[in-house]
This record gives C-alpha cells, structure tokens and sequence, in this order.
C-alpha cells in the first residue's frame, strides 16, 4: 500500500510523536468498533455495487480471530497513512488523498472478488476503511494546524522577549547617561563656580577699606555659598557612595538631610558592607538614589523628628527601611509627591528591586521599605 | 624620618611636599606616590614614619588604601588630605582605624600653617588631628586659652565628664592610641611633672593623673563645673544615637 509513514514524517519534537501516535490509534479503535455494526451496510453496498449476495440472503459468519485481527490491521493501517499524509500534506491536497482513499477501497474490493469471487469475508470493508481512512485525515489535518498555531505562539513570545529585553536596556542606558550628565554637571560646578567664589573670598579678604566685622559677614555669606554649592555637587555626584561603601554613603545621605530639616538619625546596619558590594555600580548608584529620594520626601513634606535607618539581611534578601514620625502621606498629600514615588517605582523596577510604601510604627509617619535579592 | 605622599595630582603633590620642607627641612626623606596602589606598594616596602594620603585618586582610593596599610602595620601614621568635608569620611576612617594607630584628617583648601600643623600633630606628637570644619551639626568648643590646643581641651572635657579612653575614641572618631597620647600631653601640661617626686616621697602614687587633670582643668578655669550638666546631656544623646541607648 503505502510506505511506511514512520519514514516518512518526522515529528519536530516528542509532543508531535505522542500526538500522532495518540490519534492513529484513536481513529483505528474508533473505525473497528463502527465496522462490525457496518456489516449490514458493508453487506448492502457489496450487494448493490458487486453483486454479491444481499445482507439477508446470507446470515452474516462469525468472523474468526485471524480474520478480525487482519480487519482490524488494515484499518489500523488505512487510518494511520490517513492521519500522517493529512499532517504532511496542505489543505487542498487533502481532499484529493482523501478521493484516493476511497478510490483505493473500492480497487481492493474488486482485487478480492476476482482473487477470491466465494469468499464471503469481508477483508475490505470499504465503508470503515473510507471512513477510518476520513477521520485519520481529519485527525491529521487537526494537529497539523495546532502544531502550526503554537509554533506562532512560540514566534511572538520570543519576539516579545527580545522587545522586552531591548526596552530594559535602553532604559538602565538613559539612567547611565543621566549620572553620567549629573557627574559632569559637579565637575562644572566645582571647576568653574567652586573656582570663583574661592577667588572671590581671598579678593574680599584683600580688601582693606571694609570694616572689619564687614569684612566677616563677607567672609561667612562667601562661605556659606561655597557650603551649599559643595552640597548640590553633592547630592548630584555622591563622592561617599564611591569612596565609603554604599552602607556608609546612605548614613550619610540620611545625616545630611538631618542637618537640613532637623530630625534625629537612629542608624543601624546589621549588615556587613561587603554584601553590597555583589551588586554593579548602576545598581548601587540607584539603590543610593532611591533612599536620597526617600529622605528629600521626609525632608519636604514629613516634618519629621526622628528618623530611623534600618539595614537588615534575611537570607539573600538585602532590606533598607526608612522610618519617619512624621505626618506620612495620606491620599490628599499623594497627588503632590507622585512624581517622586513613581520616579522611585521606575528606578527599583531597572534593578528588580522593590519599594512598598507603609505606615510607620505606632501607626504614625511612614515607613520606606527597600528589598532587593542578591544575584545568585 | 620618612615620610609618604600619596597624591594623585602633581601640583599638590609638590605642595604638600614644600610644607613638609618647610617643616623638617633637610632632616626628611621624601617618597612619592600618584595612586592608591603605588602608594600601598610604597608604604609597606619603605615603612614611612608618616603617610600625607589624598582620598580621590584612580586605581585604589584613599580610604581603601589605608586599610590595607593598616593590616600590614597596625600602627601606621596617616594624614588624610582630602578636598571633603562630609563628617561620613570621618567617621568612616574613625571606624577602620585600628587601636594602636595615629592617624588625621585635614581638608585641601586649608592654610599651609594648618598643614604643617596637622602634620607635626600627627607625626610628632601622636595626637590626632580632625578638622574643626569637618563636624556636621556639632560644634567643636575653643579652648578658652592658648595653652591648650583644640584637641587636647576636647578630651580633657571629655574626661572630666568621665569617659573611658575607649569611649572617647569612638565619640570622636580616633583611634585609642590617638586618645591616650593626648591624655600624656594633657598630663604633662597641666600636673607639671610633680608626680615622681612625690610617688618617691611618699612611697605610693597619691594622685590618679586621669582625675587629677580635672582637677587641675577646674582650678584653671579651663573647665566650668557650670558646663557639665549640658556635656553630660550630650554624651547621653551620643549614646542613644550611637548604641540605641535610653536614659529613661
């Protein structure tokens, strides 16, 4: 009949094998269960195309095990080839097998009755077989198409990780170029303003018309700019981060906004700085920058008194809890501070690190906790 | 005498060199270094008296520097020259510094006087120098005369509030040797060398040096009993910020 069809197909994977393999043997049991109540028909349509003798002029013999296991051989085999030809083959084709098959029955039965013109078995059964032979077809034509649908899936999927991947990346690059553009911005200040106002003050210092407790108010306004001007290079480029470690740099970063707004610092670290040292310095820089922006909200809106700074490790997951008594933000306060929380949201979400916002203790004030899990 | 600098700009480099100049003239050997690496490299193979260390510099940085010169040699000599003046620096280089070491931390943008003394403090007299400038919300309190320098009045305050040297070296970011030194100057300033004398006369030490020179500060006026109550109030708020400690 046909070569064999495990030569001819080669499944993609073992899903496609089982599936196959699943669905020959479904529409051969399925075909050999409907054969034996199609004898009738079987008998009729013999009677009316070959003339062989009608279903009632001869009561139907039971049919012996080799004869039902070869029956059912056949089918199993009509079946099958259907089922493989129909994954193969595309869809208008399909039609044109499934004619063949049919045509293929009839040319069998014919063979028989010129080979065997008294046998009364029923070897080809051209109703079963044309009807195993349909829905192994129709089988075939099914799994090819869920094949195909999932291997689209796949497509999009990897399609849309890559896409994923790239807007990441471009991403953490614009956050990159924003420190590098904030590092610049300090080496101006302090080459070009830092510069002048040190020049300024030794000018003014020079000048020996001004009284001299002139001179002195002078001298301190001169030096307070200088103080604020090293802030702002400060906070834009963090030479502690760089130079102390990120535990000591974010103490730091909490003590300077004490100095601005007043409140205690209460700083514990049970953390050896050398764990921080696993994450990369856009890591480490936007973890900084979360708890800067962490304090400059305390230091706007909490008018808090004591603010706590807790760095803990719980296996490999690092924790930073900011904890102010201060008003904490209720909803009416949120539409304010939402560019800096969603700023927040956006920086820990590059580094896969997490921001909740919640109450602080004694249900007073607020409470910033920072996780973020070590690389494996 | 030895001494290293470690600077990463040559400008400053050769200006921290004139002061020391200045200071020791011809008596000093010079060795430098324009990072942190070398500068570690040179540390431990010519062993200097003192080390004039920049903070910013490529390759190692000042802080990371020290540390591995304070593990080889835990009582190294350091003068940090930095162009920052956040107290994290202080504090930081407090905590590494190890028991038996000296070390300072003077700010670029100082006078060369202020060198040249924060260099013969550290090197000469083993006192530690930390720059007033670089205290965050604390103000340091002027010795009410000039026979005292700043440093020195502040640990005779601490002490007569009655701190250990332990203490008083963490509170003020120094290393322990660094306190005890400037309890020794203290001692010879102030209980004027009578101690020998009369440990021979009367066969055993009358005075303990440590409270009789609180004594000593009460009676010269450079300690007001009055002032007490308000530096004790700040020690206990040291220690709730430092050790989550209540006095309640």
């Amino acid at each position: 009949m046909q070569a064999n069809p495990q030569q001819k197909l080669r499944p993609q994977n073992q899903n496609d094998t089982l599936t196959l393999a699943s669905g020959i043997l479904a529409s051969s049991v399925i075909a050999w269960l409907f054969s034996e109540k199609f004898i009738w028909l079987e008998q009729a349509l013999s009677h009316n195309l070959f003339g062989q003798p009608g279903p009632s002029a001869i009561a139907a013999p039971e049919p012996s095990l080799g004869a039902a296991l070869m029956r059912i051989g056949i089918i199993c085999g009509f079946a099958a080839s259907a089922t493989v030809v129909a994954y193969k083959v595309s869809q208008k084709l399909r039609w044109i097998v499934f004619i063949q098959f049919v045509a293929l029955n009839m040319v069998l039965h014919l063979v028989q009755k010129t080979l065997f013109p008294n046998s009364t078995d029923q070897l080809a059964m051209p109703l079963s077989l044309a009807i195993a032979s349909g829905v192994g077809l129709i089988y075939g034509a099914f799994i090819k198409r869920t094949k195909d649908i999932r291997l689209q899936l796949k497509a999009k999927d990897s399609a849309l990780d890559t896409i994923r991947q790239e807007l990441l990346e471009s991403k953490i690059q614009l956050v990159k170029d924003d420190e590098i553009e904030r590092r610049v911005l300090a080496a101006d200040l302090h080459d070009q303003v830092l510069n002048d106002l040190k020049m300024l003050r030794e000018k003014a210092s020079a000048l020996t018309s001004i009284e001299d407790d002139k001179q002195k108010e002078m001298d301190e306004l001169i030096v307070t700019s200088m103080n604020q001007i090293r802030e702002v290079m400060d906070s834009l480029s963090p030479a502690v981060l760089k130079h102390l470690g990120f535990v000591d740099a974010i103490e730091d970063c909490i003590r300077s906004g004490a100095e601005r707004a007043g409140y205690k610092v209460r700083f514990r670290s049970s953390v050896d700085p050398g764990e921080f040292e696993v994450f990369n310095e856009i890591e480490t820089t936007l973890l900084y920058r979360l708890v800067q922006e962490s304090v400059t909200n305390i230091c706007k809106h909490s008018q808090a008194t004591t603010v706590k700074c807790l760095v803990t490790a719980d296996g490999g997951i690092l924790k930073i809890s900011i904890i102010d008594d201060g008003v904490g933000i209720d909803a009416s306060a949120r539409s304010t501070q939402s560019r800096g929380l969603r700023y927040m949201q956006q920086r820990a979400s590059l580094i896969n690190a997490q921001v909740l916002w919640l109450t602080g203790d004694g249900d007073k004030g607020t409470r910033v906790d920072i996780t973020i899990t070590k690389p494996k | 005498m030895r001494i290293l600098i470690v600077e990463d700009m040559p400008a400053l480099r050769a200006h921290a060199r004139q002061v020391v100049l200045k200071v020791f003239g011809e008596r000093v050997e010079i060795v430098e270094a324009s990072n942190g690496l070398e500068g570690v490299q040179l540390a431990k193979s010519s062993a200097p008296d003192l080390t004039i260390m920049d903070i910013s510099m490529p390759e190692l940085n000042g802080v990371k520097a020290a540390e591995e010169i304070w593990e080889a040699n835990k009582q190294a000599r350091i003068l940090f020259w930095s162009q920052y003046h956040r107290e994290a620096y202080v504090r930081t280089l407090g905590r590494i510094v190890p028991d038996e070491a000296i070390h300072g931390y003077l700010l670029k943008g100082e006078s060369d006087d202020k060198l040249a003394f924060a260099i013969e403090s550290v090197l000469t007299k083993g006192d530690p120098y930390i720059d007033p400038v670089v205290q965050g919300v604390q103000n340091r309190l002027k010795s009410k005369d000039d026979s005292l320098s700043d440093t020195e009045y502040e640990t005779l305050l601490d002490v007569a509030i009655g701190m250990t040297d332990r203490a008083i070296a963490q509170r003020r970011h120094i290393s322990v040797r660094g306190v005890q030194n400037r309890l020794s100057m203290l001692l010879g300033k102030l209980v004027k060398g009578q101690d020998a004398h009369l440990r021979e006369s009367a066969g055993m030490e009358i005075f303990n040096p440590r409270t009789r020179i609180v004594y000593e500060g009460i009676r010269r006026g450079l300690v007001d009993p009055d002032d007490l109550p308000k530096l004790d109030n700040e020690v206990w708020d040291w220690l709730e910020d430092e050790f989550d400690y209540s006095n309640i």
